[in-house]
Formats: structure tokens, C-alpha cells, sequence
């Protein structure tokens, strides 16, 4: 028996970061819903169509869609069963800069833990 | 996310048909892939089964891949062996299906696999369809274990050891009886309907 994965997304002064990231995406925000609410019923490894590693800590879960490449950018914990996103994007061009910018965050967060909230699909 | 949750989110709708679109275009394609991993089955035995591709029906698992013709799942589920409905539905089963949604429901098993279960199920629960909307509920109380048990009145009886009544229940009331209630009168057996969907 899997145990359930859920999804932590790190709170942003709006909100947190999955839902400032899909507020005004209706389509990528029905889509991603139905990705994570089968994604979490998953054990690992996830295939990696669905999830790859970066390094350092952190790995990026793909919700593609058509030629846009949709990431929510994050690590596995705090608690187990746990994926916490630090950062979303689908901005394919500056994704080099996010992912150092989320391994910069995510170094950070090792010393100071986030205020995360649990992201419910 | 709750059901009544999701039903707030639903009364957008631009959302209702994003949500139907999504459950189609990214269940899909994961079912595929863990049907077909389930079974250790390579990405290429599935194309040359299907007479298609294997860079297209790669494709095909990748979630948001919505272009399946209704051929084409058809010749996977005779591949895979496992059932398809495709089917409008009230909005209602909708979320019900889509807050059941487990393990046991991206990897479905074969019929071979699931026959044997099926059968010890049925076996418990003689529940047989009728023609004319009347369901009858005999109640077999000279048993020490009561076993409710829902037999038609067309099809052949089956006989129930030691039936001293039997309860009819009227045409208006069939309409009542859903699945939920089935599974409530159907506890007395230690038989428990799956409801999930």
C-alpha cells in the first residue's frame, strides 16, 4: 500500500506559489489538478515524464502541455510523503535562471525553514 | 480538495469544461502507463499490438495528450484486457469518480486477474438485473447470520435456505434505492458493494 503524497507550496504574501501561479490559467489550473491528484498516488520513483531531478537537493515536477513546459520546482519533505514546491513556472526560456534561483532558495530553506501551506488538489 | 470544494470551483463554467477536458486528457495517458508497466510491457509490444507507432503511442502516455479516436481505446482496452466506459454522466458522479481516485485506479487489472475476486464477490451478492423495475428483497432469517440477498423475479429463483419472509418493494421506491443504499443493506452480509467509482 502507497501512502499518499502531498503537495506543499511555499506561502507567498497572495497566497503561495501553485496557486499565484495558476490564478489566472483556468486551463492549466484544471490540469494540473488532475496531474498532481494522480501524481500523489504514485510511489516512487516517479516515471521521468512526470518528475526529473536537478541536483542539489531539488527536482521539478512536468506537467507538459502541447510545446509549453509547465514546472513546479521543489525538494521531498519536510515530512515524508511530502513534496514541497518552492517555485512554479512556464517560462521555458528562463528556466536555467529559475532552477538556480530555487537551488539558492531551496540552501536557504535548509537553514530557515518556509512557511509552506498544504496544496490540496 | 472536498467534494464541496470542488463543486465551488465548478461553478465556473469555464472550469466545468476545462475539468472534463483535463480528466480525459491527463487520466488518460497515466492510466496507460501504469496499466502497461503494471504489466511489463514495453512502449513498442503495445504500438505493434495496436498497429501504431511506439514514437506515437509514446504520445499517447504523455499526460495532456488528448487526440485518442474512440478506435483507438478500444483496441487498448482489448489489449489490456480491462473495461471502457465512455459516457456522459450527472456532475455528481463526476466528482464522486474524481475524489475516489487511488492506485487501483490508474493500474487496472486484466479480467483474468480480476475474475477470481468478481467471483467471490457475486457469490455473496446475488444481485441480478430486472426487466420490469421491481426489486425483490428476501430476507433469509432462519440462518444465524442474516444475508440479505436481491433476486429478480424473472430471472430464476435461487433458492434460500431456511426464507421465512420475503419483503416487496414497490416500483416508486426503486427509484431511491442507489448504490450507497445497496451498500447499506448489503452490510448485514459482510458483503461490502464498492462504491468507489
Amino acid at each position: 500500500m502507497v501512502n499518499r503524497w502531498k503537495f506543499r507550496a511555499a506561502k507567498t504574501s497572495r497566497g503561495n506559489v501553485i496557486a499565484d501561479w495558476l490564478e489566472k490559467n483556468t486551463r492549466l489550473k484544471a490540469r494540473t489538478s488532475s496531474f498532481l491528484r494522480r501524481l500523489r498516488e504514485l510511489p516512487l520513483p516517479w516515471p521521468p515524464t512526470y518528475y526529473g531531478s536537478l541536483g542539489d537537493g531539488i527536482g521539478e515536477i512536468r506537467i507538459d502541455m502541447g510545446n509549453v513546459e509547465h514546472r513546479l520546482y521543489g525538494f521531498f519533505g519536510y515530512l515524508a510523503d511530502e513534496f514541497t514546491v518552492l517555485a512554479a513556472s512556464s517560462d521555458k526560456d528562463n528556466q536555467q535562471a529559475t532552477v538556480q534561483s530555487v537551488k539558492k532558495r531551496f540552501k536557504q530553506v535548509q537553514k530557515n525553514p518556509v512557511a509552506t501551506e498544504e496544496y490540496v488538489v | 480538495m472536498s467534494k464541496k470544494e470542488l463543486l465551488e470551483q465548478l461553478q465556473d463554467p469555464e472550469y466545468r469544461a476545462e475539468f472534463v477536458s483535463s480528466e480525459i486528457d491527463m487520466g488518460l495517458p497515466m492510466q496507460l502507463r501504469a496499466m502497461r508497466e503494471s504489466r511489463g510491457w514495453k512502449q513498442s509490444f503495445v504500438a505493434e499490438k495496436t498497429n501504431t507507432q511506439q514514437p506515437r503511442f509514446s504520445l499517447m502516455e504523455r499526460p495532456g495528450y488528448g487526440k485518442y479516436s474512440l478506435n483507438t481505446l478500444k483496441k487498448l482496452a482489448a489489449l489490456f484486457d480491462v473495461g471502457l466506459i465512455v459516457s456522459f454522466v450527472p456532475w455528481g458522479e463526476m466528482i464522486d469518480f474524481v475524489e475516489s481516485l487511488g492506485p487501483r485506479r490508474l493500474s487496472i487489472p486484466s479480467f483474468c486477474h480480476e475474475s477470481n475476486v468478481l467471483s467471490a464477490r457475486y457469490s455473496r451478492q446475488k444481485h441480478i438485473g430486472t426487466p420490469n423495475n421491481q426489486l425483490q428483497f428476501i430476507f433469509s432469517t432462519g440462518q444465524v447470520r442474516q444475508e440479505p440477498s436481491i433476486v429478480s423475479p424473472s430471472a430464476p429463483y435461487q433458492e434460500v435456505s431456511g426464507t421465512k419472509e420475503s419483503l416487496q418493494v414497490p416500483p416508486e421506491m426503486i427509484e431511491t434505492v442507489d448504490l450507497a443504499y445497496l451498500a447499506q443493506i448489503n452490510l448485514v452480509g459482510g458483503t461490502s458493494y464498492d462504491t468507489a467509482r
